[in-house]
């Protein structure tokens, strides 16, 4: 791994921590609100 | 006989029951169990790959097909996660998921296939039919679900970036208002370009990488990160000006830390000998007594001020002589004035006067561009019809003294209408018209501008600096120091200089 590659997973080591946070929230948010959709129709 | 057929009979459609209920079990069964088994690991694998690339990302994990590259030309400094990498990764993770639900599949295709191969099949087959159905309808289903899941990370990526090129907008946007707000306008004081805004070195020890642009953008938005991995901030209402700055031009160092105050150009100009050189030493000595005396701050704002300045009170205070001004483009003399809650940047520059007889030598001092604020010195000795007027013995007495320069209207005529070709709005300009040797020759006992017209004969002048610039004044002042001060005309003249920037210097505005 050359020092470049280091620096940049370095510095996106928390971006794409909170970028996978988010997408699992997302997802759960998108099922949570399927569910209802579907209980309520 | 007839009742062992029976029984027989009885046996058979038993078995024949029971195989059927087997099969009607078995089939939903196994198709359910593998509905749920892909329905739910297709979606379960996407996460999980997104996980291995976002988060855990393990030795062996594939590289990504492709990653953004900045310009070839472009600063030495990470991408900002939202500028490229943050789609590259997400591609990246379709990918790996894709491959974990191939092999997923060819998992279950080779389990169904297993069960219609074995010598049990009347067992088997069942078990193949409920799981191809069930990977079948499990796959469409997962298949919607990953869909939903990958949209979901695609909306996130796609929110993020343009919530943080937003931001990014924003506070590029903030930075320049306030800089607009404060009337901070740099300039290099060697090439005298207008900076818009400084480059900076990487603030790393060993670090030799220079950033262009530091401002927000797809390096970073609070900050970016050098390639030696060092932070950088990148505004200078983060405090960038912390750095070393340089002309983004011509490279040069700006010591000075500029984008923290307002900067103002103030150039001398006038004939050879006229005394620019004296006059921008007694004004340097004056603002350093001031601050001797705590009325103020003065500081050299570069080490080559600080180099050609230091001795100027020196030089005042044993009445030397000042060296000729060197023939070539001069160097700006970098001042932080702070007066009160006041800071200013002064950009001396002193030409020689040569430079203001032909066009093409005044056009190279590119710097009156950006003067709001001119000082012309005329030494009264080198008018004709002055010197003519004077006793023969004064004449001999001052004639060392006297510039031999052509009449100081040529200098004055030639440098406005070059800074007029250069753009200047002359109507916004103010000039301080500044006649040296107050030490040699009597004071005026009109106001000065009617004594250049009636004594000296430079009524043209008068009228054309009063009708050319927004604000013309009239000086008298003499670049000496008298029993340790500077003598009073020249504290005068620098309180109007800078009143014209909105600060005020101890005594008032003249």
């Amino acid at each position: 791994m050359t020092d470049k590659v280091k620096v940049e997973e370095c510095s996106y080591r928390w971006h794409r921590r909170y970028v996978f946070a988010a997408a699992l929230i997302a997802f759960i948010t998108l099922l949570v609100v399927l569910w209802f959709v579907v209980l309520k129709g | 006989m007839p009742l062992l057929y029976l029984l027989y009979l009885l046996l058979a459609v038993a078995v024949a029951l029971l195989y059927a209920i087997f099969v009607a079990c078995a089939v939903p069964i196994v198709a359910i169990s593998a509905f749920i088994a892909y329905g739910f690991g297709m979606p379960f694998t996407y996460f999980l790959s997104l996980g291995r690339v976002l988060v855990s990302r393990p030795a062996w994990l594939s590289s990504p097909r492709s990653w953004p590259k900045p310009p070839a030309d472009a600063d030495p400094a990470v991408l900002q996660y939202f500028y490229g990498p943050a789609m590259a990764d997400a591609d990246h993770a379709v990918r790996v998921a894709y491959e974990k639900c191939q092999e997923l599949w060819k998992r279950g295709a080779k389990i169904v296939v297993s069960f219609f191969g074995t010598d049990n099949l009347m067992v088997t087959w069942p078990l193949g039919i409920g799981g191809a159905i069930g990977i079948a309808a499990g796959t469409a289903f997962g298949a919607f679900a990953t869909v939903a899941c990958a949209l979901m990370h695609l909306l996130v990526v796609g929110v993020a970036a343009l919530s943080v090129r937003a931001t990014g907008a924003v506070l590029r946007g903030t930075d320049s208002a306030v800089l607009r707000i404060k009337n901070i306008q740099m300039i290099c004081p060697v090439c005298y370009e207008r900076v818009s805004y400084p480059a900076y070195d990487c603030p790393g020890l060993t670090c030799p990488n220079r950033h262009r642009d530091v401002r927000p953008g797809r390096f970073g938005i609070v900050r970016r990160r050098c390639y030696c991995g060092t932070r950088m901030k990148t505004l200078l209402l983060f405090g960038s000006s912390e750095m070393d700055a340089r002309c983004p031009h011509c490279g040069h160092p700006l010591e000075y830390h500029p984008g923290e105050a307002p900067e103002m150009v103030l150039p001398f100009f006038g004939a050879v000998g006229a005394g620019k050189t004296r006059l921008l030493f007694s004004m340097v000595t004056q603002l350093r007594m001031w601050t001797a005396a705590e009325r103020l701050a003065a500081e050299f704002g570069d080490s080559s001020t600080a180099r050609d300045l230091n001795v100027a009170d020196h030089i005042l205070r044993s009445n030397s002589t000042t060296a000729k001004t060197p023939i070539q483009l001069p160097r700006g003399h970098v001042i932080r004035v702070t007066s009160g809650n006041d800071t200013r940047i002064l950009h001396m520059f002193d030409a020689p006067g040569e430079r203001f007889y032909k066009a093409h030598r005044t056009q190279e001092l590119r710097y009156f561009s950006q003067a709001r604020t001119l000082i012309l010195v005329i030494d009264p000795l080198s008018v004709e019809a002055f010197w003519e007027r004077l006793p023969r013995d004064r004449q001999a007495e001052l004639d060392s003294l006297r510039s031999t320069a052509p009449s100081p209207t040529l200098a004055y005529d030639q440098t406005h209408q070059e800074i007029e070709r250069m753009g200047v709005p002359l109507g916004k300009a103010r000039l301080a018209v500044v006649f040296s040797r107050a030490d040699l020759i009597d004071e005026p006992s009109d106001d000065v501008a009617t004594w250049a017209d009636e004594v000296l004969g430079l009524g043209n002048l008068v009228c054309s600096a009063r009708q050319q610039f927004k604000e013309a004044y009239f000086f008298h002042t003499a670049a000496v120091m008298v029993d340790g001060t500077v003598h009073d005309s020249v504290p005068k003249l620098l309180r109007w200089v800078l009143a014209g920037s909105g600060v005020s210097l101890p005594g008032g505005t003249p």
